[in-house]
C-alpha cells in the first residue's frame, strides 16, 4: 500500500519530458490559454537579465519577472491585437533537451532542461539559447508549473532586441 | 592598411611607413565598421586617397587642373585649438592672404571645431621648413594636410611630419592626415574652371569636407535639405536620408560622437577601489575604473604596446590590467607599471609616455560620468545647460545618492539610432503604440483608459539639443506617488518620504521630484526617463540601420529592500525588452526603418504643436530641439537658415 502510494508520487524523467514537450507545443502553436492551465494559480515566470543569470528579481533588474497577474495579462495581450511586436505573430520552434530532475521536496519537483527557441518573423530568425529551471508541483498525479525561469545563455539580446514571445 | 603603401610604387619613405603603421594604425575592417570610426578618421582618409589615387592621376597636368595656376603657394589655416583663444595659426598664402583666409577658416571651422588644415601646391618646402622650424602651435585634435605637389614634396612632407612628431608636438591623441588632391570630383561645384584663387581654395575645402565623411563621396549639396525648419509656416521636416545614409553616420561619428559629451557610466557601478566595467562607448572599448586613490577614471582599453584589449572582463575588481599579449601591465590609474625585459629598450623608452590612453575630457555630474573626445569641449556643466535642473530632480530623490541597480538590459534595435531619440521623448505615440500597457495599467489601477493616457504637462527645449517632457503621470512612482496597485500599506510610508523631501527642499521642488514624471534627453544619446521607475538608457549606432542599446535601473541607494523590489516590479511592467511597452517601441522603430526603403517618400514630419505657444507633451518640440542641434553640428549652420536660403 505504502509502496504504491510512493509510486504514485514518483515522477519519471519520461513523464517530465512529455510534460515539457507538451508545454512547448502549446507555446509554439500559440495555444496560450491552454498553456495557462498548465500553471498553478500563483505561478511566476522569470527571465533574468543576461548579465546576472543567477540574479534575484527583488534586487536585480530582470528582463521579465511576472507574477500571476502580469503573466495572465501577458497572455491576453499576446492573444489580442495591440501587442504590435507580435502582430502578426511570429513563428516559433522550441527544442527542449537535457531534461533532468534535480530534486524533490514533497510534491515539489525541481527540473532543469536546455532550450533553443527559434523566433521567425519579418524574414529574420532570432535564436534564444538557454536553460529552464522549473518548479513543478504534482497534484493527484498531474504536473503543474509553479515557477518557470528561462535563463538565457546569450550575453546580450543582440540582435534579437526583445523577448516578445513567452520563452 | 598594408595595401596603401603599394600605391606609392615603393617610393614611400620610412616616414610614410611610420605614418601608415603608427598614427594611422587601424585595419580596413575597422574602417568599414562605423562604430570604430571617428577618432582615427585620418587613416580612412589616407586609405581612401592613397588607395585609390593611381600614380597617373598625380601628374603635373592633374595638379594644373586643380590648383596650379592660381598663384597659391601654400595656405594654412587653423581654427580653435582651445578655449584660450590661441586658435589662429595664420594664413600662409603670400599671394593674397586677405583674399582667402577668412573664408577658408570659416569653412574649416564648420568642418570640425578644431582642425589644422593646409593646402600645398608646389614649392611646399618652405612651408615645411616653417612647420619643422617652429612657430607652429601644439595641435590637439586632427591635423589635416591636403597636399598638391609632386612626390618629392610628399616625401618631404612626411619627413617633416615625422620630425614634428618626434619633437612631441604631435601627441598620441592627435591624428595626422595626408590627403592628396588628385582628381577633383567637384566639377559640379566649380565646373572645372576655378578661375580665381578663392574658388580653387573653396574647391579644395569642399573636397576636404567630402572626405571628412570618411569613404563617402558625399556631395556638399547632399548636406543641404536634411532638415526643414520653417517657423513661419509651422512646418518641420526631416529628410529620411539621415536614417539610411552611411555618409551621414560617418559625419555623426565625427561631429557628434567625437565632439559632444557622451555618457560613459555611473560612479556607483564602480563603488570600490579597483572596481571596473569594460564597455564600448561611442564605438570605443573603454574601462570605467575606480583607482586605488578612489578616483573614477575612464581609460581607453587598448595596450599602448600593440593594441590588444588590456581588460577583457565586463566587470570585476582588479589591482592591475595586464595585457595578455606581451604582459605589459598597467595600474588602475592607467600607468604602465610593468614591461617584461625592459632592459631591451633604449634610454629613450619612457614608461610615462605609454600610460593607457584617456579620452581628452572626463567629467561627472552627480555620479553620471561623461567623456568627450573633443579637448576643447565646454565644461560638462555648461554643456548640460538647463538639463541640469532635471538631472537634479532625479538625483534629489536620495539623500545619499542614486545608484545603478545590478542587471543591465543589453539589447538592440534594427533601426537608426535617432529613431530611439525621438521615441524616448515622444508623448504622442503613447496610446496607439502602448495601448496594451495602458489597458493593463487601467485594469490594475482601476482607472479608465482616458485617464491613464493623459500626460498633463509640457515639452521643453533645454539648450544644446537637450529636451524633456515634464508631466503629471497616471502611474504610481515608487519614490512617493502612491497608486492603488502598490497596496494600502505602502501609502503611509510614501507619505513619510514625501514629507521628508518637503522638509529638505520645500513643497514645490518636493512635489516636482515625487509627483511629476520626466522623459529627459541629454543630447545626443542619453535618455533618463524618470517615469514609473527611473531608467538610464544609452545607445550607439553600429550601422545606419542598427543600434546597440544599454539600459539600467537607477534607484536611491538608501531605499529599503521592499521599496527596491517594488521599484523593479514597477519598472518591468512598462520598460525593457521583455516589458509590456518596449518591445512594441522596438517593433515600431524597426517598422519605420523598413518603410524608409521607399526613397520616393522623402520627409518625416515633426511639426506637431509648432505654432502652439506652450507645447504640450503630445507635441514634438522636444524632438525638434534634438534635430536643430543635430543639424547645426552636422552642417555647421542652423536648420532655419537653411530653409530661408532654400526659399
Amino acid at each position: 500500500m505504502e509502496t504504491r502510494e510512493m509510486r504514485g508520487h514518483e515522477v519519471s524523467r519520461e513523464q517530465v519530458e512529455d510534460f515539457l514537450y507538451h508545454e512547448a507545443a502549446l507555446l509554439d502553436e500559440w495555444r496560450l490559454e491552454e498553456w495557462l492551465t498548465l500553471l498553478t494559480e500563483d505561478a511566476n515566470y522569470f527571465v533574468p537579465s543576461t548579465d546576472v543569470p543567477d540574479g534575484d528579481h527583488r534586487t536585480s533588474l530582470f528582463l521579465i519577472a511576472d507574477d500571476a497577474v502580469r503573466l495572465r495579462s501577458r497572455v491576453r495581450q499576446l492573444l489580442g491585437k495591440s501587442a504590435h511586436a507580435e502582430t502578426p505573430r511570429s513563428r516559433t520552434r522550441r527544442l527542449i533537451s537535457n531534461v533532468r530532475i534535480r530534486g524533490r521536496e514533497g510534491e515539489t519537483i525541481y527540473v532543469t532542461a536546455n532550450f533553443v527557441v527559434y523566433r521567425m518573423r519579418a524574414e529574420l530568425v532570432d535564436t534564444y539559447v538557454g536553460r529552464y529551471e522549473y518548479t513543478l508541483v504534482q497534484h493527484d498525479g498531474a504536473l503543474k508549473i509553479k515557477e518557470r525561469r528561462a535563463i538565457l545563455d546569450l550575453e546580450v539580446l543582440r540582435p534579437h532586441g526583445k523577448v516578445s514571445i513567452i520563452l | 592598411m598594408t595595401d596603401a603603401g603599394e600605391h606609392l610604387g615603393g617610393k614611400q619613405s620610412h616616414g610614410l611607413q611610420r605614418l601608415l603603421q603608427g598614427q594611422a594604425g587601424t585595419t580596413k575592417s575597422e574602417i568599414q565598421n562605423p562604430s570604430a570610426g571617428g577618432f582615427v578618421e585620418g587613416s580612412d582618409l589616407l586609405h581612401d586617397r592613397l588607395g585609390t589615387a593611381a600614380e597617373a592621376q598625380f601628374t603635373q597636368a592633374e595638379a594644373d587642373r586643380t590648383l596650379v595656376g592660381t598663384g597659391i603657394f601654400a595656405v594654412g589655416v587653423g581654427a580653435s585649438l582651445g578655449r584660450d583663444g590661441r586658435t589662429w595659426w595664420g594664413n600662409r598664402c603670400p599671394a593674397s592672404a586677405e583674399e582667402v583666409g577668412e573664408d577658408v577658416s570659416a569653412e574649416v571651422f564648420r568642418l570640425h571645431r578644431r582642425c589644422f588644415f593646409i593646402v600645398f601646391t608646389h614649392g611646399a618646402e618652405t612651408a615645411i621648413e616653417e612647420l619643422v622650424g617652429g612657430g607652429f602651435p601644439a595641435v590637439f585634435g586632427t591635423l589635416l594636410f591636403i597636399g598638391l605637389h609632386d612626390l618629392r614634396d610628399e616625401v618631404r612632407w612626411v619627413e617633416a611630419q615625422t620630425q614634428w612628431s618626434g619633437r612631441g608636438r604631435l601627441g598620441a591623441r592627435e591624428t595626422a592626415v595626408l590627403l592628396r588632391l588628385d582628381a577633383c570630383p567637384c566639377d559640379r561645384l566649380c565646373g572645372g574652371k576655378r578661375s580665381t584663387q578663392a574658388e580653387s581654395v573653396d574647391c579644395a575645402v569642399r573636397r576636404a569636407r567630402i572626405s571628412w565623411g570618411k569613404e563617402s563621396c558625399m556631395e556638399p549639396a547632399a548636406l543641404e535639405g536634411l532638415v526643414i525648419d520653417d517657423q513661419q509656416a509651422g512646418l518641420f521636416r526631416v529628410n529620411r536620408e539621415v536614417f539610411r545614409s552611411p555618409e551621414i553616420l560617418a559625419l555623426e561619428q565625427q561631429r557628434i560622437f567625437a565632439h559632444c559629451w557622451i555618457y560613459a557610466g555611473h560612479e556607483s557601478e564602480v563603488p570600490n577601489p579597483g572596481d571596473f566595467c569594460a564597455r564600448r562607448v561611442a564605438g570605443r572599448p573603454v574601462i570605467l575604473v575606480r583607482g586605488e586613490d578612489g578616483m573614477v577614471r575612464v581609460l581607453l582599453n587598448t595596450c599602448t604596446h600593440r593594441g590588444a584589449l588590456v581588460c577583457r572582463q565586463r566587470t570585476g575588481n582588479a589591482r592591475t590590467f595586464q595585457c595578455p599579449y606581451h604582459a605589459w601591465t598597467f595600474n588602475t590609474r592607467g600607468e604602465l607599471v610593468g614591461v617584461p625585459g625592459e632592459d631591451a629598450y633604449s634610454p629613450s623608452f619612457d614608461r610615462r609616455e605609454l600610460a593607457l590612453g584617456r579620452p581628452p575630457r572626463v567629467e561627472s555630474y552627480r555620479g553620471f560620468v561623461f567623456i568627450s573626445f573633443d579637448p576643447g569641449a565646454d565644461s560638462l556643466v555648461d554643456y548640460l545647460a538647463e538639463a541640469k535642473e532635471y538631472l537634479d530632480l532625479v538625483c534629489d530623490q536620495s539623500e545619499v545618492g542614486m545608484e545603478i541597480v545590478s542587471g543591465a538590459q543589453l539589447y538592440s534595435i534594427r533601426a537608426n539610432w535617432k529613431l530611439l531619440v525621438e521615441n524616448s521623448i515622444d508623448g504622442y505615440h503613447g496610446l496607439p503604440t502602448h495601448q496594451r500597457y495602458m489597458a493593463f495599467l487601467a485594469e490594475i489601477g482601476g482607472m479608465d483608459l482616458a485617464t491613464v493616457t493623459r500626460l498633463r504637462g509640457v515639452g521643453k527645449s533645454l539648450g544644446n539639443g537637450h529636451s524633456v517632457i515634464d508631466y503629471e503621470p497616471p502611474w504610481g512612482r515608487p519614490i512617493a506617488r502612491w497608486a492603488p496597485y502598490f497596496g494600502e500599506e505602502k501609502k503611509v510610508h510614501l507619505q513619510a518620504v514625501q514629507q521628508r523631501l518637503e522638509e529638505r527642499f520645500g513643497k514645490t521642488w518636493a512635489y516636482r521630484i515625487t509627483q511629476t514624471s520626466r522623459n529627459l534627453l541629454i543630447f545626443p544619446n542619453l535618455i533618463i526617463n524618470d517615469i514609473m521607475a527611473v531608467t538610464v538608457r544609452t545607445f550607439f549606432p553600429v550601422t545606419p540601420e542598427y543600434m546597440e542599446v544599454s539600459a539600467w535601473a537607477l534607484a536611491p541607494r538608501d531605499e529599503s529592500a521592499a521599496d527596491r523590489a517594488l521599484r523593479l516590479d514597477n519598472f518591468l511592467t512598462f520598460l525593457g525588452p521583455g516589458g509590456f511597452a518596449t518591445p512594441d517601441d522596438v517593433e515600431m522603430l524597426e517598422s519605420c526603418q523598413q518603410g524608409f526603403a521607399n526613397r520616393e517618400v522623402v520627409w518625416s514630419d515633426i511639426s506637431r504643436g509648432m505654432n502652439r505657444a506652450e507645447p504640450v507633451t503630445t507635441d514634438e518640440l522636444q524632438m525638434r530641439a534634438f534635430w536643430r542641434r543635430w543639424h547645426e553640428l552636422i552642417t555647421g549652420r542652423p536648420a532655419h537658415q537653411a530653409a530661408a536660403r532654400a526659399a
